[in-house]
């Protein structure tokens, strides 16, 4: 399985996550940012950003408003109070997750 | 943003498809703060679209199932929103007083009218309603072709417009899915027994009071904010 299909399974969480660290961003924002944390290991590609954007807003997890910025229009995505909560569990459950996959991989590790 | 920089970018989401004021806005945006962050200053905003934007979008189908899929989670929102609306209307004063007012008017003007005359008032109301919002959403296209818009509609108007069509089908369905069956004398009783017609009205009186907050806070609010 290529990196990318992995991403893209964790992609909300990823999202939840950076506009719990940050107050709003707008899209292009979220993929410089992902970019520059994994130093250009993970590649959020705006096909399956964008998506993930819409259907978190549409759950109710996101809220968007506006701003003029340059004399064009920028989208800023924030999170609801459901959303922070979301963000919260989905990290957790993403940490276990990764815990226990660490135990499979390494399972000597897991032992010790 | 250049007025060159806007017009190449309204032309290509014109070109390819893109019809709604909200995703064209966000494709704007995305366009030209990835064109801003190139690393080869030396291409051009055609080229860069070309050859970075459009592949890492997944191409035009993807473009355009992106802003498919918008429009879907839009609809959710906006009928979340109108329940949301209709329900505190149903279970707090505004449905205790148009009750008492529709059983007052019923019985007053049951000297006067017959039942099925006023519920077909309430019902005119109802379709009055829906030829105002399918006016303003005609009004809206028709602006957008007059004032040189790469866009042709809202995401609001765009589902509003598909959804009424609905709320217009479905009342005539009905009435002539009874009228085929033979039942047009059970629906004349259930439309002139005040058990009907009492909560009948009160319901498409709600639902034209619900419709009425959720036009002020939708299409207005959007437009402001985005104009």
């Amino acid at each position: 399985m290529s990196s990318s299909k992995l991403l893209k399974g964790s992609l909300a969480t990823i999202v939840l996550r950076l506009l719990e660290e940050q107050e709003k961003m707008y899209g292009y924002e979220i993929t410089q940012k992902v970019k520059q944390l994994t130093a250009g290991e993970f590649k959020l590609t705006e096909g399956a950003l964008y998506p993930t954007l819409h259907k978190l807003e549409a759950e109710g997890y996101l809220t968007t408003e506006t701003q003029q910025v340059d004399g064009r229009v920028r989208k800023y995505y924030s999170l609801t109070k459901e959303g922070n909560a979301e963000a919260k569990a989905k990290v957790s459950e993403l940490e276990d997750f990764l815990v226990n996959l660490q135990k499979v991989l390494n399972p000597k590790l897991g032992l010790g | 943003m250049s007025m060159n920089q806007h017009d190449i970018i309204g032309k290509y989401l014109q070109a390819i498809g893109v019809m709604t004021r909200e995703f064209f806005y966000e494709m704007e945006d995305h366009i030209l703060s990835s064109f801003e962050n190139r690393k080869d200053k030396t291409q051009t905003l055609q080229e860069h679209i070309r050859d970075e934007v459009q592949p890492s979008f997944g191409g035009v189908k993807k473009i355009l199932s992106i802003e498919k899929t918008q429009m879907n989670a839009r609809r959710k929102l906006i009928w979340k929103r109108f329940f949301q609306i209709l329900m505190s209307y149903l279970l707090g004063w505004p449905n205790m007083i148009i009750t008492a007012g529709v059983s007052g008017v019923v019985y007053i003007s049951s000297l006067y009218i017959n039942n099925s005359k006023l519920f077909g008032i309430s019902l005119a109301l109802w379709f009055i309603l829906v030829f105002v919002f399918m006016s303003r959403i005609l009004w809206y296209s028709y602006q957008c072709k007059t004032k040189k818009k790469y866009y042709k509609t809202s995401q609001v108007y765009s589902v509003l417009g598909n959804d009424m069509s609905l709320f217009i089908s479905i009342p005539n369905v009905v009435f002539q899915l009874f009228t085929l069956s033979g039942g047009s004398e059970l629906l004349m009783k259930w439309v002139n027994s005040p058990i009907l017609t009492i909560p009948g009205t009160v319901l498409l009186i709600l639902f034209f009071i619900s419709s009425q907050k959720l036009y002020k806070e939708e299409f207005r609010l959007q437009i402001q904010a985005l104009n």
